[in-house]
């Protein structure tokens, strides 16, 4: 008998014990919900695809760069962001890794020009430039890739699946690669997106 | 234990190299990038790193030197205080100003970088900028002003006379391209200076946002490589349809310039406000990294400085407590010049004389036990006996003869009082009056011969004592030698006495038979022609002299007995039987005296002089029926048993008669001749029945029974084969009373 009424006070405890520690995942669970559905929305690529134009394959993309008022002020300062763009094309082999058969690296300036008030985006590739009255049309311009050949369509084999990736990172501001790692919970100095996928098409 | 301490301090010294080969890299770094700042970024991390490294590895070494030092305090190591102390007063030390020296250190840093941001560079900074605009604002309009008049000028112009219009313009206006467009965004005309220019694009959409809206734009844009340049676009109505007339106007090299370097100026400024925060996290944390560095460094060096200090120390406490445990072959590293190398060194020699010191004492320990073991195997042997005493006569030491001689066992006497032992040795009772007599006269060195009485009989000693070197100049115990001279001074009593009856033999005896012959002769010659009275005193003397004569014959013919040389007729015989027959001749002549036998039935043989054996019995029953005269109960007690000795069996005779027993003075004497308590004998029967008992091998003893009488025990050898051991073992036994 007290056997029984040990085992049934242990159960309960037991019991007790596992809901308390639900309840407190649930609770954990809802509040990183919550956290994760109030926050904005992050830096990353927001849509790509690659279109073939007389044999040539075009990227065109929207990026999503976020800035919020001390990057705004930093860039109204004169700091330059500078954004950077990984473009790969890999085709797949058989039991083998994936073969790279086009990598891309495109970088883009913005920065502004304190005496014309203006706000200056700039291909690092190329040396274009164009300007623009508002911060929020300059990074409109800075965040949609259009046209951007990547690939000559001869170098895709038809007997292959082939895949493009791309990823973006922005820096803000020429900081020493110390004074970065030192300023590394402040994530509005420099930020990476995911690798953004999608099958090549032909 | 010894392989976790050389586990212990290898896994110290890679630290410690760990350390240093982190220094030297930072070092090294930090010379590379002296030489070319552009790869400071880069290796400002890594001596960051390194830098880190180094304080977490100071910090382990300090966690364990720390911990170790805590052991030790709560073990109350010797030395831990010192070091604890010394560490603390080294640390606050080292710290005090380091914590100074970083705190007005990092408000110099925070002011000085604050003052590169300064509200005056700022505010001078923006009256750049505004001055700059104003002045390129002026050029805007100018420009402007002058697409617009270019723009009345050509509307009523055809197409050729507007090329011409716009190319003149262009070329006197300092425009570098102009463009007219028409409806639908279509060129009507353009001018360039090249054809490649920028009028070949399109207008953008912030110029046609303006121009919808029917107001002209302008704007002052940066042209990539350097220099600005003004876009115009004035929109106007011409031969009924909408056009826009777009103008660039290069700003002049000069101007250009000055606003370059503004804008350069401002964006510097900029991006060091932008950097300014991160730059000061940055000193900041350099700063605190150096300090920790030579923080944990300075409390490293305490720690090092400390064990240096107490090192010597603790060698001394352990080297102190291993001498007090005995070894004296602890030697201490001598690691310095200094007052603790000189204590070490003085330690060092003292230990090493120690040494030296406890060698020679254990050699001399060894001469001195060799000499002790040699004096007392000596002692042992020595036929005297000797005894050490203390000054409160206590016994020191005594040898084996000591013990023999006075019948009692003082070899075990070691630490006891002598007088505790004087009550079972009346030997040793006398003894120790005698030295306290000369003792209470303060003669600590004495002489002397000393008769004493025992239970066996009378004992001559001849005593030496010397006193022993005392402290204080008094003695320090005494010696007691010693020597039984008792047999000595039988034999040479028994000698002497062999020389007189000799003497008497050949000297006496002869003129006795011619006094005789004489006497009787005299008496034949004159009795009967002498008158009765003569006749009768005659007769009277001539018989007193013959009867005389003849006792003298007797006691000359005992003499010769007791003189004369060994004659034996060894023979073997039967002991009791011969017992039997002398009592039964006693029971006959006396039937007043009780004979009573105690014969053992193992006494069969006795190979001996049966003649000299029966004389003895003779002599000894004789001897007790004369001293039993008068008593109504006598009682004489003859008994016979075999004694087994080590080497040889005995016939023990034992003579027990219930008499007054012997006179305790004349114990030592009654063996000799003429030494008798009785009226009646001649005072030889014992001193023959020692003769012939000695002639025989045998041993004679005779002392008195508790109960009343006298008692002669006398051991003759079996056998004629173990006569001569068995001699040899009363001659022993002699020996030993003649120590005794």
């Amino acid at each position: 008998m007290r056997c029984a009424r040990e085992f049934a006070l242990t159960s309960w405890r037991t019991q007790r014990t596992a809901l308390s520690l639900a309840a407190f995942g649930a609770a954990l669970l809802a509040f990183c919900a919550l956290a994760f559905a109030q926050a904005a929305p992050a830096f990353g690529v927001r849509t790509a695809y690659a279109q073939l134009v007389d044999g040539v394959y075009l990227l065109n993309a929207r990026l999503h760069l976020p800035l919020n008022d001390r990057m705004r002020s930093a860039i109204n300062d004169g700091v330059a962001l500078t954004l950077e763009l990984e473009i790969e094309v890999s085709g797949a082999r058989r039991y083998w890794t994936d073969e790279t058969v086009a990598a891309l690296v495109q970088r883009y300036e913005l920065r502004y020009d304190a005496v014309s008030d203006r706000y200056v985006v700039r291909n690092l590739n190329s040396g274009e430039q164009s300007s623009f009255p508002t911060l929020d049309a300059s990074v409109e311009q800075l965040t949609r890739i259009s046209g951007l050949p990547v690939l000559d369509q001869a170098l895709i084999g038809s007997d292959r699946r082939y895949q493009f990736a791309m990823r973006a990172s922005y820096d803000l501001g020429d900081m020493p690669t110390a004074l970065r790692v030192l300023m590394f919970w402040v994530d509005d100095i420099h930020g990476v997106s995911e690798w953004y996928t999608w099958p090549l098409l032909q | 234990m010894a392989a976790a301490a050389v586990i212990k301090r290898y896994v110290g010294y890679v630290l410690i190299g760990l350390g240093v080969g982190l220094w030297l890299a930072a070092l090294l770094l930090l010379a590379q990038t002296a030489q070319n700042p552009a790869q400071f970024g880069d290796a400002h991390l890594w001596i960051l790193f390194i830098n880190a490294l180094g304080v977490v590895v100071l910090l382990v070494m300090l966690a364990a030197k720390l911990m170790q030092l805590v052991r030790d305090y709560r073990r109350h190591v010797i030395g831990s205080r010192l070091k604890a102390r010394t560490v603390a007063i080294f640390g606050a030390l080292v710290i005090a100003p380091l914590l100074i020296v970083y705190y007005f250190s990092l408000q110099f840093l925070n002011r000085g970088i604050d003052s590169w941001f300064d509200v005056a560079v700022k505010q001078e900074l923006n009256a750049a900028l505004y001055q700059s605009r104003a002045l390129l604002d002026l050029n805007r309009r100018e420009y402007l002003g002058r697409t617009e008049r270019l723009a009345q000028e050509i509307e009523g112009r055809d197409i050729v006379d507007l090329l011409r219009r716009l190319d003149l313009e262009r070329r006197g206006g300092g425009a570098s391209a102009i463009t007219l467009l028409g409806q639908n965004g279509r060129i009507l005309a353009t001018t360039s200076e090249s054809l490649t220019g920028p009028m070949a694009q399109r207008p953008s959409e912030e110029i046609l946002l303006h121009v919808q809206q029917g107001r002209p734009y302008v704007s002052l844009e940066p042209v990539a490589g350097g220099g600005y340049q003004v876009r115009t676009a004035v929109p106007f109505t011409a031969m009924g349809e909408e056009r826009l007339l777009l103008a660039l106007y290069p700003i002049s090299d000069r101007l250009a310039a000055l606003a370059d370097t503004v804008q350069r100026a401002h964006r510097q400024y900029g991006e060091l406000s932008y950097l300014r925060e991160p730059l000061k996290i940055s000193f900041r944390l350099t700063l605190t990294l150096v300090l920790l560095l030579s923080l944990l460094a300075a409390v490293y060096g305490a720690f090092f400085s400390a064990q240096r200090l107490v090192k010597p120390i603790q060698d001394l406490a352990a080297g102190t407590r291993a001498v007090g445990k005995g070894d004296f072959d602890t030697r201490l590293p001598l690691s310095s010049r200094d007052e603790m190398g000189f204590l070490v060194h003085s330690f060092n020699d003292m230990t090493k004389r120690l040494a030296r010191a406890r060698e020679e004492a254990r050699r001399s320990q060894q001469i001195v036990e060799n000499e002790r073991a040699s004096l007392a195997i000596i002692l042992a042997r020595l036929s005297g006996g000797v005894v050490a005493l203390e000054p409160d006569l206590r016994v020191r030491f005594a040898n084996q003869a000591a013990s023999s001689i006075l019948g009692v066992n003082l070899q075990d006497a070691a630490g006891h009082p002598l007088e505790e032992f004087a009550e079972s040795s009346p030997l040793l009772a006398q003894l120790l009056t005698a030295t306290r007599e000369h003792l209470a006269s303060e003669q600590s060195e004495w002489r002397d011969q000393l008769s004493l009485s025992g239970e066996v009989g009378r004992r001559v000693l001849t005593c030496a004592c010397t006193a022993l070197p005392g402290e204080g100049g008094g003695p320090g115990g005494f010696v007691i030698v010693f020597d039984d001279i008792t047999t000595l001074l039988q034999a040479q009593r028994d000698a002497a006495w062999g020389e007189v009856a000799r003497r008497l033999a050949h000297e006496i005896k002869n003129p006795l038979t011619p006094i005789q012959l004489s006497a009787e002769r005299m008496r034949r010659r004159f009795l009967d022609s002498m008158n009765p009275q003569d006749a009768e005193v005659l007769e009277r003397a001539t018989h007193t002299i013959v009867q005389q004569v003849e006792t003298m014959k007797q006691m000359v013919n005992a003499f010769s007995e007791y003189a004369r040389a060994p004659d034996m007729k060894v023979a073997p015989f039967d002991l009791n039987q011969l017992v039997l027959e002398v009592a039964e001749l006693y029971r006959a002549q006396d039937s007043r005296v009780q004979l009573k036998l105690v014969l053992e039935a193992d006494v069969v043989e006795l190979e001996a002089d049966r003649n000299r054996v029966r004389q003895i019995l003779n002599n000894l029953v004789t001897n007790s029926m004369e001293a039993l005269e008068g008593r109504a109960d006598a009682v004489i007690e003859i008994a016979t048993r075999v004694e087994q000795h080590a080497e040889a069996s005995f016939a023990e005779v034992v003579v027990t008669d219930n008499g007054p027993g012997f006179d305790r003075t004349l114990m030592g004497q009654i063996f000799d001749p003429y030494v008798t308590s009785k009226s009646k004998g001649t005072g030889l029967g014992l001193a023959i029945v020692k003769k012939i008992v000695e002639e025989h091998g045998g041993r004679i003893e005779a002392d008195n029974v508790k109960g009343g009488g006298a008692r002669v025990r006398v051991l003759l050898p079996l056998t004629d084969h173990a006569r001569a051991p068995a001699a040899r073992e009363p001659r022993k036994s002699e020996m030993r009373r003649e120590r005794a």
